[in-house]
């Protein structure tokens, strides 16, 4: 058999292989998706056929309460984000560069949040940060009372996306660190760089894909959030996720719903095009 | 230019002795090879050189000035390591440059010192490429640039040339010692490869679990070790267990002398130094292998007490498989106790 029929006949097995899965996707996901997009653009005229309009979005750029909620996700996500980062990084840090027991159970209690489900970190949030909650009480203990709660304030939905977003982020900047040799930092210091330069200019530089796909994934993943704003945040404003959830069930404004997932999905995908790119655009070290 | 003197320098990893007690002076420019097998230590003791591990005692003095506490980013020394040390988002001339710039001098200058390096190590033309982009010698010849930009005091390296072919390790070896001797740096080199120290060192260091066995030219080293491990470890030889009675020891048919009171000893007798006579079928040693390495044979002759002879002989000396030969010895060393008892050395 020649080499082309093979690799054709590999072709439409390969093809086969992946159509049950591409099928999935393309019923369940993009059919809907684009047909609730195009839901916010195209609507019914009264007396049958279809109007073209941009109305809904006008809406949502001109209603101020709806502006302020986009803002206030924007706030979350960002802080969330520079927090996790700023928590997670010394972690990561030391892990990579220290041995023994206790960088052990210090990676143990960092993942261990991937292993407990969201609404019980919610709920365990609550019973120990809420309004007379474990915390308050232990402080009050050593004789601080003005304890002000985090929960159902903005901080609130920041502190429990953290813990969510801890685990993988620390095991993707391990991950990013692992590559950098022992022998590369021992090189810099012999030139004559202490800790901090090369922090700034051996390791920051060598773990920026790491930390592009960190701040991709964990947009992605705080941008959308419904269950932890919705049980630890405030609801004026709101982030997108409960209030999409809001607007869809409880105001039965499918439309509006709709228009404010469109404009979740677009703020969305920028952070998926950089992380397809910074996946994509590899570092060309060949790592052996 | 620089001196190295280590003063009682020893290293406790927890429980494990990783180096005993150990001294070693290296004069101005010479360069000095830590030769060892895997494990023995000289990693380690360079690395303290380095400052990459403290000593656990003793003194590390450059010049006369104890450096054995200083941090490496303070030490006039360089390091080139086995390898991965370049810095993968740097190009040549940033690696290189990175320790000038740490040094506060000016963009012209940097310049100016990082493209005489990349010409010392025959790299003019390849400063913008990133590491990525080299092949693995030429990389090393990136980091042996990066260390002497800095102009150390003293250069060290670890097995630089251990991932690379036999070729181009050949190739570098000489090139690292052009340049080490036309700046006259003071260089410590570790291998473990004894082709590799013969042909570079000046003097060798030879290293077995945490000691340092012999220090000698490598003539001296090949010619006169003085226990039977760096005997056996470099150079081929035959180590020969045997018994001395009354002042002399028989193997394989062959009388050693051996003044010395009687008891067991081990005798070293190198293959070059073993000469074949043709004997009668049956008496003397019978040849059970020839290989050919060109110009010269390595034979081995098993004796009737079941010794086995390596000899090594000039091509054109008529030896056959199978046949017998009386093996005759020119030189031997008798060791005792780990050191040298007697040696008979016609030259
Ligand atoms: N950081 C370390 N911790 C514990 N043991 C070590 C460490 N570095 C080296 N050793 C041990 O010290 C001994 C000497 O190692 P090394 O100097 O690397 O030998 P070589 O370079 O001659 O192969 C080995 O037994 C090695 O396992
Ligand atoms: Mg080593």
């Amino acid at each position: 058999m020649s080499a082309t029929a093979m690799s054709l006949r590999n072709g439409w097995r390969g093809l086969a292989f992946i159509a049950i899965p591409v099928m999935a996707i393309t019923i369940f996901l993009f059919y809907p998706a684009a047909l609730s997009i195009i839901g916010t653009l195209v609507h019914p005229k009264d007396g049958g056929g279809y109007t073209f309009s941009l109305q809904s979005y006008v809406f949502f750029f001109t209603d101020g309460y709806s502006l302020a909620n986009l803002a206030r996700t924007l706030w979350t996500t960002v802080v969330t984000l520079i927090l996790l980062i700023a928590v997670t990084l010394p972690i990561a840090l030391y892990m990579r560069f220290t041995k023994g027991p206790l960088a052990t159970v210090i990676q143990a209690l960092a993942l261990f949040p991937m292993f407990v489900p969201g609404i019980i970190i919610c709920y365990a949030l609550i019973r120990y940060m809420g309004p007379n909650g474990w915390l308050q009480s232990l402080l009050s203990l050593v004789g601080f009372h003005h304890y002000a709660s985090p929960h159902l304030t903005p901080w609130g939905p920041v502190i429990g996306l953290m813990w969510d977003g801890m685990p993988l982020t620390l095991l993707i900047l391990i991950s990013g660190l692992s590559n950098i040799s022992n022998a590369s930092i021992e090189a810099a210091r012999d030139v004559g760089a202490g800790r901090l330069r090369i922090l700034v200019s051996i390791i920051t530089p060598e773990i920026t894909h790491s930390l592009l796909i960190v701040s991709a994934l964990n947009f992605l993943g705080i941008f959308g959030q419904a269950l932890m704003p919705f049980m630890l945040g405030p609801t004026n404003p709101e982030m997108m996720g409960p209030f999409m959830l809001r607007t869809f069930s409880s105001v039965r404004d499918p439309l509006q719903a709709s228009t404010q997932a469109t404009i979740t999905f677009l703020i969305c995908s920028l952070a998926g095009v950089a992380y397809v790119r910074s996946i994509a655009r590899r570092p060309q070290e060949d790592r052996k | 230019m620089s001196t190295l003197e280590l003063e009682n320098v020893s290293k406790q990893f927890g429980t494990m002795a990783a180096l005993e007690p150990l001294a070693l002076r290296i004069a101005d420019g010479e360069l000095v090879c830590l030769l060892g097998p895997s494990g023995s230590g000289k990693s380690t003791l360079l690395r303290i050189i380095g400052g990459f591990e403290m000593p656990t005692g003793g003194k590390v003095l450059i010049d006369g000035a104890d450096v054995a506490r200083t941090p490496p980013e303070k030490r006039p020394t360089a390091m080139v390591f086995q390898s991965h040390a370049l810095w993968g988002h740097m190009t040549v001339e940033g690696n290189i440059g990175f320790g000038l710039k740490l040094r506060g001098l000016k963009k012209p200058e940097i310049a100016a010192k990082v493209d005489a390096a990349l010409r010392l190590v025959g790299l003019a033309e390849y400063g913008k490429r990133h590491p990525a982009q080299l092949s693995g010698g030429q990389r090393q010849r990136v980091a042996i640039a990066r260390c002497l930009v800095l102009e150390p005091k003293i250069l060290l390296m670890d097995e630089p040339f251990a991932s690379l072919d036999q070729h181009l390790r050949d190739r570098l070896r000489e090139e690292v010692r052009q340049i080490q001797r036309k700046l006259g740096i003071t260089t410590v080199f570790v291998t473990h490869g004894q082709d590799e120290a013969l042909s570079i060192a000046d003097r060798i260091a030879v290293m077995s679990m945490g000691r340092i066995e012999q220090v000698g030219t490598p003539a001296e080293i090949y010619t006169h070790p003085q226990t039977p491990f760096v005997a056996g470890f470099i150079g081929d030889m035959n180590m020969m267990k045997t018994t001395v009675q009354g002042g002399a020891a028989l193997i394989g048919g062959v009388r050693f002398d051996a003044p010395m009171a009687d008891g067991e000893a081990l005798i070293a007798v190198r293959p070059e130094d073993v000469t074949l006579m043709p004997s009668r079928d049956g008496e003397g040693a019978r040849v059970r292998r020839i290989v050919n390495y060109g110009a010269v044979l390595k034979i081995e002759a098993e004796a009737a007490d079941g010794a086995v002879w390596k000899v090594q002989t000039l091509k054109d000396v008529p030896v056959t498989e199978g046949g017998f030969y009386r093996p005759t010895v020119s030189r031997h060393i008798v060791f005792r106790d780990d050191r040298v008892v007697h040696r008979v050395d016609p030259t």
